[in-house]
């Protein structure tokens, strides 16, 4: 029995096995770069690489897959050890900036891109680089409230003025709720091809009154 | 009767292959990396000479490899599952990432590896103090592999509250505590200055004097009781004979119409004061 188990009943075993040989890049492992990357791997995506620069800070841990005793190391490494170690799944962990001029090396390889990054610069650079060479690319960002989901043809990079600030405003289920939707976006495009572009809030947890 | 010059021969031909070789390899500072091929051992000295860590090596002549690359975790996880796995308790640090530790169970560590004892676990890249390990047995060398997740981490943390405490070790006690844990934290404990019997004694009778206001000046151990040199607040010159299990004056120094007993070192300095 697999450890896709579950998954596979849902999805069926021709689209795990799309996913499995389907190379995803995700920029960031933050919030909502290294859920997802834990969401992917988890859902059979066997073929994910990860970017990022940071080390993980004490107020990450609200919203993103470390332990205390990780504070300090870098983002990357552990998250791809903790995946390893987790599911035997080896991910090809890059703890380095991505910039113009080392893009075209970093996200060579990839059948799709997905941006988490918190600063313009690093979302400018993933945008350029992907435009230029007809690479899929969805951008994932957080705002206050709201999240998007968004293919590389419609987004325009933010302006740097929240550019890594640290004192954001940030709910753990509105981080979660958009992992999942990107999740399903990527899963979706894997599969079909298709390219949805999506905004959620927390409102949009679809809760009904349960009538005894 | 095997021709002698063809296995030479095909040693050298092992040997030359070798030196194109790289391997992976755990290594401490100072120490040698060794590979066997054909059943002989062959030991290299590590470039640079004082590395600590796994590596990727590549060796340079026959005595001398060069570290190329830091494996990937997975290539780690590789080579540690050739190992046997043992469960322990993190001590104290030994030198740079080495550590000392101690089995959570004697009965399967003496089963597993032979023995039952203190041991060096190196390469512990994370961990704390009385943190459960998972490490692998070489037949030579502890190697750490992570931070045993099975274990319960409350037991760790009930210890370093503990050993913050200087808690006499034959005084820990926890539900859920293992001889084990007990053992360990007496290793600890010796390696702390401040679990020596006479540091103990003298912040003890430091704490009590302090509190009534005096100060300890020196003390000699008269084996169930101890000679206190000290000053009241005033500044005048005492010396008493203090039990060791209670802190109650045993002789005041000064007239206290026999009523020694019914004082301690705390109180005593208020009679003197006030007398």
């Amino acid at each position: 029995m697999s450890i896709f188990f579950h998954e596979q009943l849902y999805r069926s075993a021709a689209v795990m096995s799309q996913i499995k040989n389907f190379p995803v890049t995700v920029c960031g492992a933050g919030a909502l770069g290294a859920n997802i990357t834990e969401s992917l791997a988890r859902s059979g995506f066997c073929q994910l690489k990860v970017i990022d620069r940071d080390r993980i800070e004490e107020r990450n841990l609200s919203t993103q897959p470390y332990y205390r005793s990780d504070i300090g190391a870098f983002k990357a490494k552990i998250l791809a050890n903790n995946l390893y170690r987790a599911l035997g799944v080896s991910i090809d962990a890059h703890s380095k900036e991505l910039t113009p001029a080392n893009a075209d090396r970093l996200l060579a390889n990839s059948a799709a891109v997905i941006d988490t990054f918190d600063n313009s610069v690093g979302r400018q650079a993933v945008k350029d680089y992907c435009a230029s060479v007809s690479l899929p690319c969805v951008h994932v960002g957080l705002a206050a409230d709201y999240s998007e989901i968004i293919w590389n043809e419609h987004y325009r990079v933010p302006s740097a003025a929240n550019d890594d600030v640290c004192d954001y405003p940030l709910a753990r289920n509105l981080v979660i709720l958009t992992v999942a939707v990107a999740c399903e976006v990527i899963v979706t495009f894997a599969a079909t091809k298709e390219q949805q572009n999506l905004t959620c809030t927390i409102g949009d947890f679809a809760l009904k009154p349960l009538i005894l | 009767m095997p021709d002698i010059r063809k296995i030479l021969s095909q040693l050298a031909a092992q040997e030359a292959h070798l030196l194109d070789t790289q391997f992976l390899a755990p290594c401490v500072p100072g120490g040698s990396v060794r590979i066997r091929v054909s059943s002989l051992i062959y030991n290299f000295q590590p470039q640079p000479r004082n590395f600590e860590g796994w590596g990727i090596f590549a060796p340079v002549n026959e005595k001398i490899a060069a570290v190329i690359e830091e494996p990937s975790l997975p290539q780690i996880a590789e080579y540690l599952q050739l190992l046997v796995p043992v469960r322990l308790h993190l001590a104290y640090v030994l030198q740079g990432q080495t550590w000392l530790a101690y089995p959570v169970n004697e009965s399967d560590a003496k089963q597993r590896t032979g023995v039952a004892k203190p041991v060096p676990v190196h390469l512990v890249t994370e961990g704390s103090q009385f943190e459960p390990i998972l490490a692998r047995w070489d037949g030579h060398c502890l190697w750490f592999e992570e931070i045993d997740r099975r274990a319960d981490p409350l037991p760790s943390e009930k210890l370093k509250a503990a050993i913050k405490k200087l808690i006499l070790p034959q005084e820990v006690r926890f539900k859920g505590m293992t001889p084990e844990m007990r053992t360990v934290y007496e290793l600890v404990s010796r390696n702390i200055k401040d679990f020596d019997p006479k540091v103990r004694a003298q912040q003890r009778l430091q704490r009590a004097l302090k509190m009534g206001g005096g100060e300890l000046r020196d003390f000699g151990d008269r084996q169930n009781y101890w000679l206190v040199e000290w000053t009241s607040g005033t500044g005048e010159h005492h010396t008493s004979a203090i039990a060791k299990n209670d802190l109650t004056v045993m002789s005041a120094g000064i007239c206290l119409s026999g009523l020694d007993k019914d004082f301690d070192l705390h109180s005593l300095v208020g009679v003197v004061e006030n007398r």
